[in-house]
């Protein structure tokens, strides 16, 4: 409770889904007014979703990522290393926009950099040391590299584009255009699924990044695992979970295809309470 | 501070099957005796606001004992892992049927989940039965404390047991029953009309069947594992229990006979308490034992964590099973009373 990582990755993580939750509520008015139907309804879905969707991506970006990658950097600097793909220590440490990290060579290939930013980030000057991977031992490293640095960058990428996207559209709104600008509609429609997968490489940097960890310094994964189930049932119960999620995940297309296909409109007609979606949980 | 660790999970524990027992047994009666759709509208409707709340309290329970006793997590976790992971697709399969039911108007939509919430629910009251056998009679534990069961070997009790044998068996059974009877007890104390008749009916007819079963189960037990009397011939007092046991079955029959619903159900759940607390005093102080060597028990002893650990968890506990509590003291009271058909919304 005490934890302060803990506090500053509940807030990422629940901005996350206000991030999300404001996409798809944009892209619906989006959706809706592009097709010329509910078109009450969908500037107020627009208004909504692009007013919280501002809001929420830039608290994503700072204070809320910003500080967590601050923490990271002081408290798990291998971790850090290997997100960013920062092989060598240096001053001065630049950021990788783009590149893939070549782990035979310990280099980043085809890189588009930004010098000396990474250091600010940290440290807030320019010419800090930022420790790279070559100052840990190599059992120290997160297992899985490359994982580890697209996810982190898909995340970060993505995080990025929503905050100018909805600064956009929140921009347009300000203006009173964004209602009949096309580029902007189909831009907020197409953009739907991004939080999903933004937030999924999140989780994925987190878990990826712990590795090789189960107890940061303490604890190693290979010393954690129950011994006595066997492999055949891990894979049994992993197939099972795949089996659930996947169902469940084409349900959920389904009901919610149907839910826009139908439109609010028959909510408006006094019909809320038996086809209110329940969520409970 | 051990045994105060051990009562706390007891209690979590009957909480639990004393809470998410009755929803466990209306979700079986959804489908043996609400036909029409307003019938299993209104089933739905009497756990409709409780049920996931109910289930918390099997999540703090499982919180608990990772906290207090880690050992016996962690070798019960690995040595259940199936049995585990399939009550837990159990209770998603529930949760999606509660939950996805009402979303289309068609009767082949609502027919399919209406299956997965009756079926998942008597599964799970027949493998919670089962798990609590496993725990009596006592799973094969070796030197360092670690044990894998197989869901079934010989169907027989001894050396090389499954998690499914004869006397497990008849645990889920005597569970099957008893929460059947729990949740219709219920459901008649929240309906009027048909249900409420029908529920009144099915529990009448399923009396008999839980008071054979229940009167079975005790030399049963004592015969598949004589060390579970220990308790009761070292400390007499303890014969309070069956003997609570007995009263409280004897309330059941009486007090649904003369159609007084609420007390009816409140000695179903002193039933349930009473059985469950007997249970805990056969087993004290061990917490999972072992089936051939009592020195290879998990105890409250060895198992538990460090002692500082247990006087600070104790404050915490407090802390969060009061908002636990609170909660379930609002929402019962919100929703008191019986349920009708034509209001509410969602369920």
């Amino acid at each position: 409770m005490t934890n302060p990582w803990a506090l500053i990755q509940y807030a990422h993580n629940m901005s996350g889904a206000v991030v999300t939750g404001a996409f798809v509520m944009a892209s619906v008015g989006a959706f809706y007014l592009l097709q010329q139907k509910f078109v009450e309804h969908a500037h107020i879905f627009l208004r909504v979703g692009v007013v919280a969707g501002i809001a929420a991506s830039l608290w994503q970006v700072f204070p809320s990522g910003d500080l967590h990658g601050k923490y990271m950097a002081r408290n798990q600097p291998v971790t850090t290393a290997a997100m960013e793909g920062l092989f060598k220590s240096q001053t001065g440490a630049p950021i990788v926009i783009l590149g893939q990290p070549d782990q035979e060579h310990q280099r980043i290939d085809n890189p588009i950099i930004a010098n000396k930013v990474l250091s600010f980030l940290i440290y807030g000057t320019t010419t800090a040391e930022v420790q790279g991977l070559n100052a840990f031992p190599k059992d120290q490293w997160p297992t899985n590299i490359p994982l580890l640095y697209f996810s982190y960058h898909v995340m970060v990428g993505l995080g990025t584009i929503f905050v100018a996207v909805m600064a956009l559209a929140a921009f347009l709104l300000w203006r009173r255009k964004l209602y009949t600008n096309l580029w902007m509609l189909w831009i907020i429609l197409l953009c739907v699924p991004f939080p999903y997968i933004a937030n999924t490489a999140g989780w994925l940097t987190a878990e990826v990044g712990r590795q090789p960890w189960l107890v940061y310094g303490l604890l190693r994964t290979n010393q954690g695992y129950s011994t006595n189930v066997i492999a055949g049932n891990s894979m049994f119960t992993l197939l099972g979970y795949m089996g659930l999620y996947l169902v469940l995940g084409i349900l959920f297309l389904f009901l919610i295809q149907r839910e826009i296909g139908q439109g609010p409109a028959l909510a408006a007609a006094g019909d809320v309470r038996s086809r209110a979606p329940i969520t409970t949980t | 501070m051990e045994p105060v660790w051990f009562v706390l999970v007891a209690v979590m524990i009957i909480a639990y099957v004393v809470l998410d027992g009755f929803d466990l047994g209306a979700g079986v009666l959804h489908l043996l005796i609400a036909r029409t759709e307003e019938e299993r509208v209104t089933v739905i409707r009497t756990i409709g606001r409780v049920w996931d709340g109910n289930e918390v309290w099997l999540i703090a329970g499982g919180g608990t004992l990772y906290f207090a006793f880690p050992l016996l997590y962690a070798s019960s976790f690995s040595g259940f892992y199936l049995p585990l992971n399939i009550v837990l697709w159990l209770l998603v399969l529930r949760g999606i049927g509660i939950e996805f039911r009402m979303h289309i108007e068609n009767h082949l939509w609502r027919s399919l989940f209406d299956g997965f919430f009756a079926i998942s629910s008597a599964s799970l009251a027949i493998f919670f039965g089962a798990a609590l056998g496993n725990v009596v009679r006592g799973v094969p534990l070796g030197a360092d404390h670690f044990f894998f069961e197989p869901l079934w070997t010989n169907f027989r009790t001894g050396a090389d047991t499954g998690i499914l044998d004869w006397y497990t068996c008849g645990a889920a059974v005597l569970a099957l029953v008893a929460l059947v009877v729990h949740g219709a007890l219920y459901v008649a104390l929240k309906t009027e009309g048909a249900v409420h008749e029908k529920s009144r009916t099915l529990a009448r007819r399923l009396q008999p069947l839980l008071i054979v079963l229940t009167a079975l189960g005790v030399p049963i037990t004592a015969v598949v594992r004589p060390r579970t009397m220990h308790n009761f011939s070292e400390y007499p007092l303890a014969y309070v229990i069956p003997l609570a046991v007995a009263v409280s079955l004897a309330a059941i029959w009486t007090f649904e006979r003369q159609a007084r619903e609420k007390v009816a159900f409140l000695s179903s759940c002193a039933y349930i308490v009473a059985m469950l607390a007997g249970v805990a005093v056969a087993l004290y102080p061990s917490l999972l034992p072992s089936s051939d060597d009592p020195a290879r028990d998990i105890t409250i002893y060895n198992a538990a964590t460090g002692e500082y650990a247990l006087r600070v968890g104790l404050i915490w506990w407090a802390l969060g099973m009061g908002l636990a509590f609170g909660y379930f003291v609002f929402v019962y009271r919100m929703f008191r009373g019986k349920v009708r058909p034509e209001e509410g919304h969602g369920y």
